[in-house]
């Protein structure tokens, strides 16, 4: 028990950050969640280097320690970007001290999903950063912002009370929700099958997942900036982190096969919208869409894929919210999210425009960054075991996607403006050129990544 | 023997009907905390129109005439085949089964509507379409009961399913009963007029039955009224004897005293069936026309469930 | 027992048929706590059936009619008193479609969770009248399917998680206690959450009729 303090200690310090949010001290909002991430991102890069977990109370293995990473990196970046941008934000719903307060909460439940060995658990996590974030969508008060909120509220909702069903019938068939009992027992009966194909579901609403995914554009496309990303580089990997321990723990044809063709799905409908958007974030929440259904096809196919997905998840949980970050800028500049209405971002913003492009290179795949590499695997992996047709189909959207993101990022960044006012520089832009040279960076830790998923691969 | 049962059942159906209407009105006055009239009134109503001249319109056809008495021999028969006073079936028992029954009361509804129609008055038109309307949906419903019926006893027989629900306290108390009777329930409302569909009222608006009759006068329209008493009379024995309290009815050969005492017995059934009826007229008001049909939909809704809940159960 | 577990079932399916036949918000947030209580009544049966963990399922119990029927209800009310019109006025009044309609809807719902239910998992868990519970959760999509109301939605998504409890408890032996107890927590905080959502939504919606038009398509 002793020891499970060391593996929970990022949620008591985002905890700890949302405890400081509380009491009406000026600063102490700020302070507060600062310190929060800054100390959950200690204990996390500590937590890297100790031996894997596995008891009644926590599973941390190799994957549970690059997410919590991952949403350690994406938490401090929210944090940090908040501290600039809120000021942008007019007709604020609510004071700074409760958007600061659930944000730490909402990364203290994601550290919590991803550290506890009990599946309902994992689920009571799940919709917990459900309760916290749907504030946080709301935190501009406009109709659209509203209703986008409760969009979110009711379909992941729902979702959940399926992935709900998922967990009674997988305890009702297994008699144990304990992952690392699970892992061991391998029951095969029809209940337990259908127990996971469900949960699949359940869980894939959460993340933008095919046949529940329409509220993932509105959220992407209202909510503040730090907000979007955040939901972008971490809750919906936090939500397939849920699928792929049921993938590990019934490893069966059907499931893999069943949650590939819903990858496949969801990528092609992702990639198809993407051709007709005309609002710059929606179009980036269809692109996490793409890349969530990529991870998804990644997580099905095991081995090379599974890494490949992890490293997918890695680089562009920083990689999105880089751009989500610069989408913001762009936003409290123009006004707009009309990508007709933003011109010449090169010309007025040269910074922010020359990472934004580098940041839509960098989450449709280009390939000098690591979500190329891990797409890469995911297609070896998927030649090896299903052939070329599908993997030239998935190409083949991969390809539509990229072109029409880039296609339309280019015509914002580098279309000519009549007398281009050049804007101050924004401090904040630092955190997203960190965070895009941060997700840069993963491919040079893939021999470390492999070893940390050993028992995985 | 049975033929006087028979004959008793009959008289006691004429007799006791008006009365329970009458209780019924006084009732409801009470309740709004008023006098009321007698429980007598309908009574004395039938009896002053039987002294009065009938009037009839100048371009009417026979049927005009002839419907009322018609209706009243229609329900004297089910009188004589519905289980009333006796749980074991009587001389003409045999004639109509359950459907049968059913047939009967719409063959006198049917009756009802085309003497109606033939008065040519535009009240009588507006009160058949607007009974017509309802009628198509609650036969169904109607026949969907007493299938339903028919598979809790496995016969079409009234009289084998009092038996069967009194003796088997596993079909009394199981939710495809309770479903039944209370899809019954909201027929019986429909059918003996009570209020959330229809009042006792003369608003244009509202009227449904009551729009019926409106150029019948004198002794026809005695007979009239009393053919409504009894068809809401049987109705709620049906409902009384067959649905919600099928006990204490006379088996076969208990004697002619069981009889007598289970009329005062069935009396107080009815007078408890008439509380209820009193308050639901006193605290509920009307729908709206094209309401009434959301209503039919929710005593579909039970019948249906009957018949869900029987598959699930089984 | 397993007849009065049966019989609590149909009359939660009930109450949801009338949940979809009324249109006023204040009567459906009523049903809501009725049929909380029934389900409360079901965990204190099943306490008393299954003698291990009655201890649990009492507690449980309790927490069911504090939370679901007592807490959420007022909350719900409460925040039906915000709102521009006169509480008892609050009501669905653009329906997806008819009231009739839907309740038919609804009953082909239940028969179509029957037959799914029998021919797929019947062989399997052997668990007599199991596809009550998959009738009410397919019940309740319709709810939140034909209503634009949030409140009603809310209260679809509500019954939903109903629908679950009574799935767990009967076709199964129920969760973890613990499982249960965030299961509760996490609920209680969604409905103080999505009511100020609500409030905020249906407000602007009543006064400046619905605005963000094409922002939210696409």
């Amino acid at each position: 028990m002793n020891q499970d303090i060391i593996y929970i200690l990022p949620v008591l310090f985002s905890l700890l950050g949302a405890l400081i949010c509380i009491p009406k001290i000026t600063y102490f909002d700020k302070a507060g969640s600062l310190i929060g991430s800054i100390l959950s991102l200690a204990s996390v890069v500590y937590l890297l280097f100790q031996p894997n977990l596995i008891d009644h109370y926590v599973y941390v293995d190799g994957f549970s320690k690059l997410l919590l990473l991952t949403i350690a990196i994406v938490y401090i970046s929210t944090v940090l970007y908040s501290v600039f941008y809120l000021k942008h934000i007019e007709n604020l719903l609510f004071q700074y001290r409760l958007y600061y307060f659930l944000l730490n909460v909402f990364s203290a439940a994601m550290f919590f999903s991803v550290t506890v060995d009990n599946l309902g658990l994992i689920w009571v996590g799940i919709e917990a950063t459900t309760v916290s974030s749907a504030l946080l969508i709301a935190t501009e008060n406009s109709q659209a912002t509203v209703e986008s909120a409760w969009r979110y509220v009711i379909i992941v909702s729902t979702g959940l009370v399926i992935s709900l069903i998922s967990v009674t019938f997988i305890y009702g068939s297994a008699h144990t929700l304990s992952l690392h009992q699970l892992l061991l027992s391998h029951p095969h009966n029809r209940v337990f099958l259908i127990g996971i194909l469900l949960g699949i579901i359940g869980f894939g609403t959460k993340a933008g997942i095919f046949p529940m995914h329409t509220w993932l554009p509105d959220v992407h496309g209202k909510a503040p900036a730090p907000v979007s990303a955040i939901f972008s580089g971490v809750l919906l990997p936090v939500a397939l982190y849920a699928i792929a321990r049921l993938i590990q723990i019934f490893p069966s044809e059907t499931i893999r096969l069943f949650a590939m063709i819903l990858g496949i799905l969801t990528v092609g409908i992702a990639a198809l919208l993407l051709t007709v958007q005309v609002n710059y974030k929606r179009m980036y929440a269809y692109s996490s869409m793409e890349n969530m259904g990529m991870i998804l096809i990644g997580l099905s196919l095991g081995k090379l894929g599974l890494l490949g997905a992890v490293i997918i998840i890695l680089s562009h949980g920083m990689a999105k919210s880089s751009v989500f970050f610069l989408s913001g800028d762009v936003l409290s500049v123009y006004h707009s999210t009309d990508i007709e209405k933003v011109k010449g971002l090169m010309q007025r913003m040269p910074r922010i425009g020359a990472s934004l492009f580098m940041g839509s290179m960098a989450v449709t795949g280009a390939p000098p960054f690591g979500i190329f590499v891990g797409e890469f695997l995911i297609f070896s992996a998927l030649i090896a075991q299903h052939g070329w047709l599908i993997a030239l189909i998935v190409i083949l959207l991969l390809a539509i996607a990229f072109i029409s993101v880039n296609f339309r990022a280019g015509r914002m960044i580098f279309s000519h403006q009549e007398k281009p006012i050049k804007e101050k520089t924004h401090t904040e832009t630092w955190v997203s050129i960190i965070n895009l040279i941060l997700s840069f960076l993963v491919i040079l830790f893939i021999p470390y990544l492999e070893l940390l998923l050993k028992n995985l691969l | 023997m049975s033929y006087l049962y028979s004959l008793i059942e009959i008289l006691y159906v004429i007799v006791a009907a008006p009365l329970i209407v009458g209780v019924q009105h006084a009732l409801e006055e009470r309740m709004e905390s008023k006098q009321g009239p007698s429980v007598f009134q309908p009574y004395y109503d039938i009896i002053k129109l039987f002294k009065k001249e009938s009037l009839v319109p100048k371009i009417s056809s026979p049927i005009f005439r002839l419907g009322p008495y018609v209706v009243f021999m229609f329900y004297a028969f089910l009188a004589m085949i519905l289980p009333i006073i006796t749980a074991y079936p009587l001389v003409f028992a045999p004639a109509a089964d359950f459907i049968g029954g059913g047939l009967f009361f719409g063959a006198a509804a049917a009756i009802k509507k085309f003497s109606a129609i033939d008065s040519r008055s535009n009240y009588a038109h507006l009160g058949t379409s607007r009974a017509s309307s309802l009628g198509v949906f609650t036969e169904p419903i109607m026949v969907l009961i007493f299938i339903m019926l028919g598979v809790i006893s496995n016969t079409n027989n009234p009289f084998v399913i009092n038996n069967v629900l009194r003796s088997s306290t596993g079909w009394y108390f199981s939710v495809v009963h309770g479903f039944v009777a209370a899809a019954f329930f909201l027929i019986l409302i429909v059918e003996t007029g009570q209020l959330p569909v229809e009042s006792h009222t003369n608003g244009e608006l509202g009227m449904i039955d009551q729009a019926m009759p409106f150029e019948y006068t004198g002794k026809d329209l005695a007979l009239y009224k009393l053919s409504a008493y009894m068809k809401a009379f049987l109705l709620m024995s049906v409902f009384l004897n067959v649905y919600i309290v099928p006990f204490w009815v006379p088996m076969a050969h208990t004697g002619f005293l069981s009889v007598l005492l289970y009329m005062g017995i069935h009396l107080v059934k009815l007078l408890g069936l008439i509380i209820v009826f009193a308050l639901i007229n006193t605290t509920l008001s009307k729908f709206r026309l094209y309401k009434n049909f959301d209503f039919l939909t929710i005593a579909f809704a039970f019948a249906f469930l009957a018949s869900i809940a029987y598959y699930i159960m089984k | 027992m397993n007849h009065i577990f049966e019989i609590l079932g149909f009359i939660l399916i009930v109450l949801t048929l009338l949940m979809q036949w009324q249109s006023y918000v204040r009567r459906t947030i009523f049903l809501f706590a009725a049929s909380s209580f029934v389900i409360a009544l079901f965990l204190v049966l099943l306490g008393l059936h299954h003698p291990r963990e009655e201890y649990m399922l009492f507690v449980l119990a309790g927490l069911t009619i504090a939370v679901r029927g007592l807490t959420i209800p007022a909350i719900l009310n409460r925040a039906t008193h915000r709102l521009p019109d006169k509480p008892w006025r609050v009501r669905e009044d653009k329906p997806l479609m008819g009231l009739s309609g839907s309740i038919l809807v609804s009953l082909v719902l239940i028969a179509i969770g029957y037959f799914i239910y029998q021919n797929s998992l019947y062989s399997v868990l052997k668990v007599h009248a199991g596809s009550v519970p998959f009738a009410l959760f397919l019940q309740a999509s319709l709810l939140i399917i034909t209503h634009k109301h949030a409140y009603i939605q809310m209260i679809g998504f509500l019954v939903m998680e109903n629908a679950v409890v009574m799935l767990s408890g009967w076709v199964f032996s129920g969760l973890p206690f613990i499982v249960e107890m965030g299961v509760i927590m996490d609920l209680l905080g969604l409905v103080v959450v999505s009511s100020l959502i609500i409030r905020v939504r249906e407000q602007a919606i009543s006064q400046e009729g619905e605005t963000f038009g094409s922002e939210l398509r696409g």
